[in-house]
């Protein structure tokens, strides 16, 4: 394997890995707030049961995410540093400010998860909104530094390729900022809403269906099926930003080879680069031009259009986009039931099938947010910054990636095997806990 | 030209956040240190009052490193592309020890009831809180002894394994792990009582000890392997520095040996800044030496000046932020970490 290659593995499976935990990070202090905020409302003791329980898990996601972050700001400089030293000077300030807001969210995390008996309740509550406002920041840093990737802006390039007139600023607002940025932003709420919600399906699911359990699956359902209607909107937008800035990646994505009048949307089917077709699609016309330009009768630029050397991978590009795409859509279903059951058929909330959906949730919502990470950075392959910069270029001239990253991976293997075997416990001993204080409840009134 | 004032200037920050790492996070790899050499009657109770100090402020000490490299490679990116090529394989240790030590610490906080787990993790814990601050202080060695050479080709080399393992940075390396495990021995005489207080205070006398040794190791070696550190370190701009941190590290002894405990932690963390800003002093006007000074290395004006704008605004919510974290947790709290 290349030097190259496994670089470029080892960076994508520590994204991959990093962004499960780092949705979290996002998702949960709302969540939390949302929980603690009702227990100080209605002071039902349920309320509080969950918050704590939630900020239990969190602190094990969190230090779990904190490392995984970590590897991520070395390996930009120990896998990419001819990248870095080409965009540190234009996009590195997003990253510094990323690390204030990343500190500000440890600091107020650790107050949160050890102030429970130190702080008053309302300090303690209000503890959530820096750990909200460090989540969203974090996101707007780093998805800006990403963004630029996408649009770089901010400098220009004279004549001997030398970087002159820096606006960091201007770089970190660059075009696909504002659409990437709330993209991202909500998918990582509707993950963390679904995930929690899948969590307590499953519970109810094995005949735990108290209150506990049918609240924790009420508030991480009502999160995310109010958040995904935004997130479809905002993925409206960044379709039609890509259009505009990245027409050869929204090309891919599509699996569109020919510039076409009134495009059609072909879902999934197997593109051939050399036939220039995708083999056993599913058509629905129009629909790319509308998505595209909001006009069935819009002509949207293929693949064609721009040399064969700068295409992404075609498979992969238009795989992830459909299956995120179709995910994304679907999970729109549990919200819609739930709204007609909740007074309608209530029976239905706790029945099977609702609950197996609902168990499926979480690891669908993963599955899409997965999935549009890899259409974003494998649809701008094979440029590190879009029109300036190659990965090819970007790769480090140090050698012995390959023996790091089997060792980094085996770390991880053994990392996740713990800590969900950590997240499984704690849940059985809360099970334990109650169970023991029901008893000493019983015994006196025998 | 990047307007030197700036350079300084964002060079200054870079020293205030390595200041802020070596005592904070520092202690935190000297309590894993004191970890793995836990021993006799008392070990349960170190061990407890360890993970009790770290508990609640590791996570936010060790942002401290995530902050540096995303400085560097802001304000110098030049000087963070040569260090992560030249530096590849101890670098990577480092972030090995680094995944290893947090990961390591918080699944074990979290494994009470599986012990053979819990003692496991333990380990890995404690074993690469001291490979971590070795390997940082080895690549500061390797650096100021110039085993860091461009390729000609406007690239870097990757230092060979032969100059890695030179006697300098080893001793640098064995040095900064010494400087952790006396800083947080100091820092826990603070945070315990009794006799387990008398256990840390000998461990900061033994910890004292290794400072002195490999201080005294590292000065000769410094005088053949980094001849531009040592120059400045014993005649030039740094001497003023290294005959403070000669006194301060006296004055630790003095303090530590009559159970002071109340102004040893002071004294130590005093020491560990001067001994920083003595090596800063000395490696100064190179972040390469002798092949790349941090003004060649620096972005543009516009760049610094908005990145220093961004500091002063970023630190006005941080400083408070980590006083309170602070107040909450440590001082007058003995409990201080406990859920």
């Amino acid at each position: 394997m290349s030097e190259l290659m496994a670089a470029r593995i080892q960076m994508g499976s520590s994204l991959a890995f990093h962004i499960c935990f780092a949705v979290l990070g996002i998702g949960m202090p709302a969540l939390l707030m949302i929980a603690e905020g009702l227990w100080l409302r209605t002071r039902n003791e349920v309320y509080r049961d969950l918050a704590r329980t939630w900020s239990k898990a969190f602190a094990v996601t969190f230090g779990i995410g904190a490392i995984s972050g970590t590897m991520l700001s070395f390996e930009l400089g120990l896998l990419w540093p001819r990248f870095m030293e080409f965009a540190g000077g234009i996009i590195g300030m997003p990253f510094s400010l990323e690390g204030f807001a990343f500190f500000i969210e440890a600091i107020f995390l650790a107050i949160y998860l050890y102030g429970w008996n130190r702080l008053t309740p309302c300090a303690h509550f209000l503890c959530g909104i820096p750990l909200v406002v460090g989540g969203f920041l974090s996101t707007f840093f780093i998805v800006s530094a990403n963004a630029w990737m996408n649009t770089p802006a901010g400098f220009t390039l004279d004549a001997n390729g030398a970087i002159t007139n820096i606006d960091p600023i201007a770089a970190m607002l660059n075009p696909a900022f504002p659409t990437q940025y709330s993209h991202m932003l909500f998918a990582a709420l509707v993950c963390s809403g679904f995930a929690l919600a899948s969590v307590y399906a499953a519970g109810m699911l094995r005949g735990r269906k108290d209150e506990y359990h049918r609240k924790g699956l009420a508030i991480g359902l009502v999160f995310a099926a109010i958040v995904l209607p935004i997130q479809l909107v905002t993925g409206d937008l960044i379709a039609q930003q890509v259009t505009e800035n990245q027409p050869l990646k929204l090309a891919t994505m599509e699996g569109l080879y020919k510039t076409t009048e009134g495009a059609p949307l072909t879902l999934f089917g197997i593109p051939n680069d050399e036939k220039q077709e995708v083999v056993g699609g599913v058509e629905i016309p129009y629909l790319l031009s509308i998505l595209a330009y909001n006009n069935p009768n819009a002509t949207v630029q293929g693949m064609e259009e721009f040399p064969e050397e700068n295409w992404p991978n075609t498979l992969i590009v238009h795989t992830a986009y459909d299956l995120m795409i179709t995910i994304g859509s679907a999970l729109m279903l549990p919200g819609l039931i739930a709204l007609y059951a909740w007074r309608r058929r209530p029976r239905w909330l706790e029945a099977k099938p609702f609950l197996l959906m609902m168990v499926a949730t979480g690891p669908a919502a993963y599955i899409c947010m997965e999935t549009g990470w890899i259409t974003t950075e494998s649809g701008r392959q094979p440029w590190a910054i879009y029109n300036v910069l190659k990965v090819e270029d970007s790769v480090t001239t140090a050698t012995g990636i390959l023996g790091w990253f089997i060792l980094f991976s085996a770390v991880y293997l053994v990392i996740t095997v713990l800590m969900i075997s950590i997240l499984l416990r704690m849940a059985r001993k809360r099970r334990q806990r109650l169970a023991a204080a029901e008893l000493a409840v019983e015994v006196p009134g025998d | 030209m990047t307007d030197p004032t700036l350079v300084t200037l964002a060079v200054l920050t870079l020293l205030a956040g390595l200041s802020m790492y070596a005592v904070f996070a520092g202690a935190d790899f000297g309590g894993g240190i004191w970890d793995l050499l836990s021993f006799g009657e008392r070990k349960d109770q170190q061990r407890s009052a360890i993970s009790r100090a770290m508990g609640p402020v590791w996570e936010a000490n060790h942002v401290w490193i995530i902050f540096l490299i995303t400085v560097l490679f802001t304000a110098f990116p030049k000087a963070f592309s040569a260090l992560c090529i030249g530096l590849f394989a101890p670098l990577s240790l480092i972030l090995l020890g680094m995944i290893l030590r947090g990961a390591g610490f918080v699944l074990r906080a979290h494994s009470e009831d599986e012990p053979l787990v819990q003692r496991w993790l333990g380990l890995v814990f404690s074993v690469s809180s001291v490979i971590t601050p070795f390997a940082l202080g080895w690549c500061a060695g390797v650096i100021a002894a110039g085993a860091l050479k461009p390729d000609g080709n406007g690239g870097w080399l990757m230092v060979p394994w032969s100059e890695l393992l030179a006697p300098f940075p080893i001793v640098t390396g064995l040095l900064a792990v010494s400087i952790c495990a006396y800083v947080a021995a100091t820092f826990l005489m603070v945070e315990t009582e009794g006799s387990l207080r008398e256990d840390f205070r000998r461990r900061a006398l033994i910890a004292g000890g290794g400072v002195a040794l490999f201080s005294a190791l590292g000065l000769p070696l410094a005088w053949s392997e980094a001849p531009e550190l040592s120059y400045e370190l014993l005649s030039g701009r740094a001497l003023p520095l290294v005959v403070l941190a000669g006194v301060l590290g006296l004055l630790g002894f003095v303090v530590t040996a009559t159970g002071a405990y109340r102004v040893v932690r002071y004294v130590a963390v005093a020491f560990v800044l001067v001994v920083l800003w003595a090596w800063g002093a000395g490696q100064w006007p190179y972040a390469v030496t002798p092949y790349l000074t941090f003004q060649e290395s620096a972005s543009s004006n516009e760049m610094l000046t908005v990145y220093l704008g961004c500091i002063v605004v970023g630190s006005a919510i941080l400083v408070p932020s980590l006083i309170y974290l602070f107040r909450v947790f440590k001082g007058s709290h003995p409990e201080a970490g406990s859920r």
